[in-house]
């Protein structure tokens, strides 16, 4: 992996990812906005910008919700894999939704001549030490701040240039964005605008996040196996208890994981993390007779956790064998790299 | 994910849903009457 600057390398399922996401927004807005036109029609320029500012800001709040959900559901169900698979440029459009929607909110202030007011408003300090009255706008600049962060980190250049493991550790941050926007909303508009549509919109799609990463919580840990027996071995049961081509996935007494794939009668232990962007290996299957992250599609060798060439990542490997007719895993790692792939006799 | 980001992942979550769901709720309930209530109030 390199850390050396490379533009975003298109392809046909980025362009179509993009293309849909581009269009949903449009067509987000666009019938909000008419929808709210038709039903009410502006009084003056002000009353028309807070239109916008409303489209924008619940089309910022619908897309985090999405953005929140891909992980969890890509992890119960393999269909919403290709929804991960460019999450970052969804990070990024969702990033500039809520922009515009600032920007929308500044244009407000600035077609009253009210600029000045809006600096008054974030400045009043006694107000930050109230609940109700506290300057909502401060909650929702932060979030702005981090998914501004994200965004720009958000390149390959970045993720290898910080490593994956800070790399994820800054963008678990946009769990804090979203529980700023939910409460910038509820300080906010909310207390002014009675429509019950507000609070509903809130509940539901942070009930709807929450309960999605309870489910993968609980179904993770359920799916963790492997139990350690003497002298520090890991038993992962028979062989064909390993789908072929795919993985089971243990856990070794220092908490990481370690995925054993079976690929006909050769059994390999690897680290569940993929050099790329630690995704959970195990939950891959091997493609061409090479272990597949289900994330972003990276490659690695049974046999030796290395990528094929010309690339030149390398995984931890773990020494595998068969001991009474049941697959056992040593939890003590390998140098990445290191050839541990065994073959067992079919029975 | 590694151990340490399944760690951070268990102690933010509860945290950040406890307070979000609190502040939520208290914003609802203590969000004050509409313009006509008050108004009736007086």
């Amino acid at each position: 992996m390199s850390v050396g600057f490379r533009a975003v390398q298109w392809n046909r399922d980025k362009v179509v990812y993009d293309a849909i996401l581009l269009a949903g927004v449009i067509a987000f807005i666009g019938t909000f906005l008419f929808v709210s036109f038709s039903l009410h029609p502006a009084k003056d320029s002000p009353d028309e910008i807070d239109r916008f500012i409303r489209a924008f800001g619940v089309c910022a709040f619908a897309m985090l919700t999405i953005v929140l959900s891909i992980g969890p559901l890509a992890r119960l169900s393999p269909r919403f894999l290709p929804l991960l698979y460019n999450r970052r440029h969804f990070g990024v459009f969702t990033f500039i939704v809520a922009a515009l929607h600032v920007g929308f909110m500044i244009e407000w202030y600035g077609v009253q001549g009210n600029l000045p007011n809006l600096l008054v408003e974030l400045m009043t300090w006694a107000d930050y030490a109230r609940f109700i009255g506290f300057p909502f706008k401060a909650l929702g600049i932060a979030a702005l701040l981090i998914l501004f962060v994200m965004a720009a980190t958000s390149h390959d250049f970045w993720l290898g240039f910080l490593t994956p493991p800070v790399w994820k550790a800054i963008h678990m941050a946009l769990y804090v964005a979203y529980g700023l926007v939910v409460l910038h909303v509820a300080l906010g508009i909310m207390q002014y605008d009675r429509s019950p549509l507000i609070p509903a919109m809130l509940f539901v799609g942070f009930g709807i996040v929450t309960a999605l990463h309870i489910a993968a919580g609980v179904r993770e840990r359920w799916r963790d196996g492997g139990r350690v027996i003497s002298p520090g071995w890991i038993a992962v049961g028979p062989p064909q208890s390993i789908p072929d081509k795919g993985a089971r996935i243990v856990t070794a007494p220092d908490g990481e994981r370690i995925a054993v794939f079976r690929d006909g009668n050769r059994i390999g232990a690897l680290t569940n993390l993929c050099a790329h962007q630690n995704g959970p290996l195990g939950e891959g299957r091997i493609i061409d007779g090479c272990i597949t992250c289900p994330w972003h599609g990276y490659q690695y060798r049974l046999e030796d956790g290395c990528a094929p060439a010309p690339f030149t990542e390398k995984l931890t490997t773990y020494r595998v064998r068969i001991h009474r007719g049941f697959v056992e895993v040593d939890p003590v790692p390998l140098p990445p790299g290191t050839p541990a792939a065994i073959s067992f006799a079919s029975p | 994910m590694t151990r340490r980001h399944r760690l951070m992942h268990r102690l933010i979550w509860p945290v950040l849903a406890v307070i979000v769901t609190l502040g939520l709720a208290s914003a609802l309930v203590l969000r004050p009457p509409p313009p006509n209530v008050q108004e009736q109030a007086k």
